[in-house]
């Protein structure tokens, strides 16, 4: 397994990075460090730059300033796929899978960065590496679904469908925007119970933008608030307080309720 | 460049051109000498007759037979050599396989205009270039049908797979896929079922076209359309139509069954 690799010094080093828009500042200038095997929570209100961390952590935006410094490597210059696939993989709310092909295919695309092109073509005649994605699958605890057509799966099914790509790749960091937004809350415990277990068993990090303040108690060890894209706190799960948290989002005068320590 | 790619494409000028083609059109025609000439009244009965006796002979409709059966082998070589042309050209002019920049922009307005001209000229008259070059054999009415249905097909083919959705996309790129991995287990499999059913369609098309080829003397419907009209033989005219029709039918009825298969 790639995970802990090197296994000393912090996964990652944030170093001042920043992100603007024409209009906004969606990330102000930034700088933290995440250790191996930390579970960190990102919350804030919409707009406050939690996609657009994560999207730099994962290397699918450039900051315009400082960098993203990942298990020693500047990611700027990471260059092969090979080397990218083994450090971060990433899920997303919509899950973002090719709704055409089938459950095995979607899963064994995680194997890309590793594959030959030629490899590649192969597979999708005769799959490669078949086992992995078994496995990965049995895991997500649908493997029953492993020829289906990806098409026909509800939501929670597509997002296990997604973890065990994420499986497959076997990075050693990964990154959730969002994982569960649109499932229901018996899912989301599901699948973020899954994502942490996942994180747990191999040391893997974990970095994931949660509205739900139950599953970021339950699942993170750490939690950092973003507000209007500048740093509110960064603090350990245990010294959160209702009261933090109610002012993040209130500051910002949204009072929506998406999150809401209550509830 | 950009610029008068978008105002040739911008609706109101295209009207405008359109408007001024139709009313400089209207005012060419000699309005003073009838539309159809004196002795086509008489043939146009007959022609309306025959519709409902068409020649059922047996010979007959062998040679019916034989003609659609030319007529099909036209459009299915003829769209066997369009789809790679399509395929290969349409990639190239999609961009999705080159870095962005200046020499990207130059390679996709290059291949575009050239799909452009090579679809530009009517299947008829590049089959008439080709008569002339390699004489009167089946290669020259594919190669037309081909080279034409290449151009159409290359550019819808360019256009489905850039509009193919982004996120699903980003998400093969970030577990480290490179652009022709990402266009394998990516953008083909999301563009497949538009691209097939347009490739239907424009079969469809060709069937038509590769009858209409028999005009220029290579066989098939159209030939046997020609030679029944020059005898002035309607009923033999109206079989050899409805049997056109009937391969349409076939065509579009067998789409549509592979498509909802597709699909569902
Ligand atoms: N591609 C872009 N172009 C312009 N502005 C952008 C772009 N991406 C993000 N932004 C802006 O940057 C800010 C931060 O966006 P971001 O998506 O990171 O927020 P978020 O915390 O993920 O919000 P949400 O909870 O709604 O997903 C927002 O104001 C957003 O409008
Ligand atoms: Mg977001």
């Amino acid at each position: 397994m790639n995970a802990g690799r090197n296994g000393h010094g912090p996964i990652y080093c944030l170093e001042g990075i920043s992100k603007s828009y024409p209009d906004v500042v969606a990330l102000a200038p930034l700088s933290l460090e995440i250790r191996r095997e930390e579970r960190v929570a990102i919350v804030g209100p919409s707009g406050s730059g939690k996609t657009t961390l994560l999207h730099m952590l994962g290397g699918v935006i450039q900051p315009d300033q400082g960098r993203v410094v990942i298990d020693g490597r500047n990611m700027a210059s990471m260059a092969s796929g090979r080397e990218k696939a083994g450090l971060v993989g990433m899920i997303h709310q919509q899950f973002d899978l090719v709704p055409r092909l089938s459950v095995l295919h979607n899963v064994l695309a995680g194997r890309l960065g590793y594959w030959s092109l030629w490899r590649s073509l192969i597979s999708l005649i005769s799959p490669q590496e078949r086992h992995l994605a078994t496995e990965a699958l049995r895991k997500a605890g649908i493997e029953d679904k492993i020829s289906q057509r990806t098409s026909r799966l509800s939501g929670g099914e597509q997002q296990r469908v997604a973890i065990a790509r994420l499986l497959v790749q076997d990075s050693q960091v990964i990154l959730a925007d969002e994982p569960v937004a649109s499932l229901d809350p018996t899912r989301s415990e599901d699948i973020v119970r899954l994502i942490r277990e996942i994180a747990e068993e191999s040391g893997k990090t974990l970095v994931a933008s949660l509205h739900s303040v139950p599953l970021v108690r339950a699942h993170f060890t750490r939690v950092i608030g973003l507000r209007k894209g500048t740093l509110a706190f960064d603090l350990p799960v245990t010294q959160v307080t209702d009261d933090i948290l109610t002012e993040l989002y209130d500051l910002e005068g949204n009072r929506d309720g998406v999150l809401s320590p209550a509830s | 460049m950009a610029f008068s790619l978008r105002l040739l494409e911008s609706r109101r000028f295209i009207t405008l051109v359109l408007l001024g083609a139709l009313a400089w059109s209207a005012y060419n025609i000699n309005w003073s000498e009838p539309i159809v000439h004196s002795g086509g009244g008489s043939s146009l009965v007959t022609l309306v007759k025959s519709l409902f006796t068409p020649e059922l002979s047996p010979s007959f409709l062998k040679l019916a037979l034989e003609a659609t059966w030319v007529t099909i082998a036209y459009a299915v070589a003829g769209i066997s050599i369009a789809v790679p042309i399509g395929l290969s050209l349409g990639l190239v002019a999609s961009g999705v396989l080159t870095k962005p920049g200046a020499q990207r922009r130059v390679v996709m307005v290059a291949t575009r205009l050239f799909l452009a001209v090579i679809r530009s000229i009517h299947e008829l008259v590049w089959a008439l270039l080709f008569v002339a070059a390699l004489g009167l054999s089946p290669m020259a009415g594919i190669l037309a049908l081909g080279i034409t249905y290449g151009g159409i097909l290359g550019r819808i083919y360019a256009d489905i797979i850039n509009d193919v959705p982004d996120a699903p996309l980003k998400a093969l790129r970030s577990s480290g896929a490179s652009e022709w991995k990402v266009l394998l287990y990516g953008r083909l499999p999301l563009a497949l079922s538009d691209m097939l059913s347009y490739t239907f369609y424009r079969f469809e098309c060709a069937v038509r076209a590769a009858a209409v080829l028999g005009f220029v003397g290579l066989g098939g419907l159209g030939l046997e359309i020609q030679l029944s009209l020059d005898d002035l033989f309607f009923d033999e005219v109206w079989t050899l139509l409805y049997f056109l029709v009937g391969i349409i039918i076939l065509v579009d009825l067998w789409s549509s069954a592979l498509r909802k298969r597709l699909v569902s």
